[in-house]
């Protein structure tokens, strides 16, 4: 591993074809965008579903939740995959991608936003009932904004996470970027370190970035709302 | 007396020669041999997946021709037949665990390429394969022509891939490596995908479809390409341990030792040369 990393004709076989990582790249960039919107969108909506007043959408939620939740990712893949033709749905590997990274992560998300409603104060929401607020109103402008903050950092994680797991489709022979490394590194002539070491390196591109971003958005918020409470705190000195 | 003493002294060195010559094949082993004796165990990788040549039961048992060849090395370097310790190994992993020296060889139907050469040392060839393809017998492919908007299943690492979209260029139809081709981590996954209908052919050699074939599949007869040399792998800088290896095994190609083996285990090859 190491002597190849540190030899250059190595480097030079790689590089030859390093359209075809750029492909495979690619194939990972497209999966991980649409299964975080698909996850971010369930999440969104099973989340709030788990904090209703109603048993029948928290039941729902509760169910969707638990069935992802407690089977490992693979097996879910291999259910769109191998199982799903059998009833006549036919799935490429990138569609397997898309859906079953984006329900696993969703289910965690759905939890990520449950816990961040449920720890806005009770009273938020009857205040806002008590002003004419309808359920979803409430949920946009009163409960949801504030919990951005509180659940950010779990949120990001998921994120993160969805787009190491879009690694799963490697299984099935979707043409991503961790299914490339593994076959080119192992045929032809056998070259291993650099493909995984740049796999790596662009796994960590993709992921560090947004990790980074979620980090300072926190911090930003909770500076605004430190600047809102100094404000706050004035303004009631003026006043008394 | 004296001359009894003589004779005395004849005998000891008639015995001393005796076992020098008994236990010279030791004496004369490489070190990295040598080595591997010490230790007790012989250590090899080999598939557990292919039937014939080398497949694990479910009581963890292996059996094949390469399980059966790696028990006559060890026999030939003074080990028990019981002596070696198999692992599990696929075309992604084999080279890798040799060269962190988790294994001391691979029987693991390891294709010998000159690429692979200059990385491993390869003994001559044990078996020769061709390349062939698995279909469903109602999925109306019966050519290379039939395949142009197909998904072919192949293992990730193994030299099938390139070697069909050479040999059906040859035949005039075009396949690419993002349209056509599918790497999978395994072969099961591959029949999997196969009965799914997620790919329509599923592009190995000969002797390991063999073992997928069902009443549902059949092997293309015209679509044989490719021929596959297996060789017994070692390290690199395992010069030793290869020529031990090498030794060994043209000497049972000659003598017919490994047609045996071969029809022992029931895999005729699909390809002679």
């Amino acid at each position: 591993m190491i002597e190849q990393i540190l030899s250059p004709e190595c480097w030079l076989v790689f590089l030859a074809d390093w359209t075809l990582f750029l492909q495979a790249f690619g194939v990972t960039v497209m999966v991980s965008i649409a299964a975080l919107a698909l996850a971010l969108a369930l999440g969104v909506v099973f989340g709030v579903m788990s904090t209703s007043h109603y048993r029948l959408p928290r039941s729902v939620a509760r169910a969707y939740v638990e069935a992802i939740q407690n089977t490992p990712l693979v097996l879910q893949a291999y259910v769109f995959y191998l199982a799903l033709p059998y009833v006549g749905v036919m799935m490429g590997q990138v569609s397997v991608g898309i859906f079953a990274v984006g329900i696993y992560h969703g289910a965690y998300i759905a939890e990520v936003v449950r816990a961040g409603i449920q720890s806005i104060p009770r009273g938020q929401a009857e205040a806002a009932a008590s002003q004419g607020f309808t359920y979803v109103q409430t949920m946009r402008w009163v409960i949801l904004p504030q919990t951005v903050k509180i659940i950010l950092p779990p949120l990001v994680n998921q994120m993160v996470n969805l787009i190491k797991n879009t690694s799963v489709i490697a299984l099935i022979g979707g043409t991503d970027l961790m299914n490339r490394t593994n076959d080119w590194a192992t045929s032809g002539a056998s070259i291993y370190g650099p493909p995984f070491l740049v796999c790596g390196v662009l796994y960590f591109l993709l992921c560090f970035p947004l990790s980074t971003w979620g980090r300072r958005y926190e911090e930003r918020l909770k500076k605004k709302d430190h600047h809102a409470e100094q404000e706050l705190k004035k303004l009631e000195e003026e006043l008394s | 007396m004296k001359r009894l003493h003589r004779m005395g002294a004849l005998l000891l060195s008639a015995l001393a020669i005796l076992a020098i010559s008994t236990s010279a094949p030791a004496a004369n082993l490489p070190d990295d041999v040598q080595a591997i004796v010490k230790r007790g165990e012989l250590r090899v990788g080999v598939k557990s997946d292919v039937p014939g040549f080398s497949m694990q039961d479910l009581s963890g048992n292996y059996a094949g021709l390469e399980v059966d060849l790696a028990k006559k090395l060890a026999e030939a370097m003074g080990l028990k037949a019981d002596d070696v310790v198999f692992t599990a190994v696929t075309a992604k992993t084999r080279g890798q665990l040799l060269d962190t020296g988790d294994i001391d060889m691979v029987l693991a139907t390891f294709t010998i390429t000159e690429e692979r050469k200059q990385i491993w040392n390869f003994s001559s060839s044990y078996y020769t394969d061709a390349v062939s393809l698995l279909v469903k017998k109602n999925s109306g492919i019966s050519g290379y022509a039939d395949l142009t908007n197909k998904r072919i299943g192949v293992a990730e690492g193994s030299t099938s891939k390139d070697a069909l979209i050479k040999a059906a260029k040859e035949n005039g139809v075009t396949l690419t490596d993002t349209d056509n081709i599918q790497t999978f981590p395994d072969y099961p996954s591959i029949k999997a995908a196969l009965d799914a209908g997620q790919v329509q052919a599923f592009c190995v050699d000969g002797s390991i479809l063999s073992g997928y074939l069902d009443p549902s599949t059949e092997i293309l007869s015209t679509v044989r390409f490719a021929p596959q040399e297996y060789g017994v792998t070692t390290k690199l800088s395992n010069k030793g341990l290869a020529s031990f290896v090498e030794e060994k095994i043209t000497g049972w190609l000659s003598d017919g030792t490994i047609d045996k083996i071969i029809s022992a285990n029931g895999v005729t090859p699909s390809f002679k040369k």
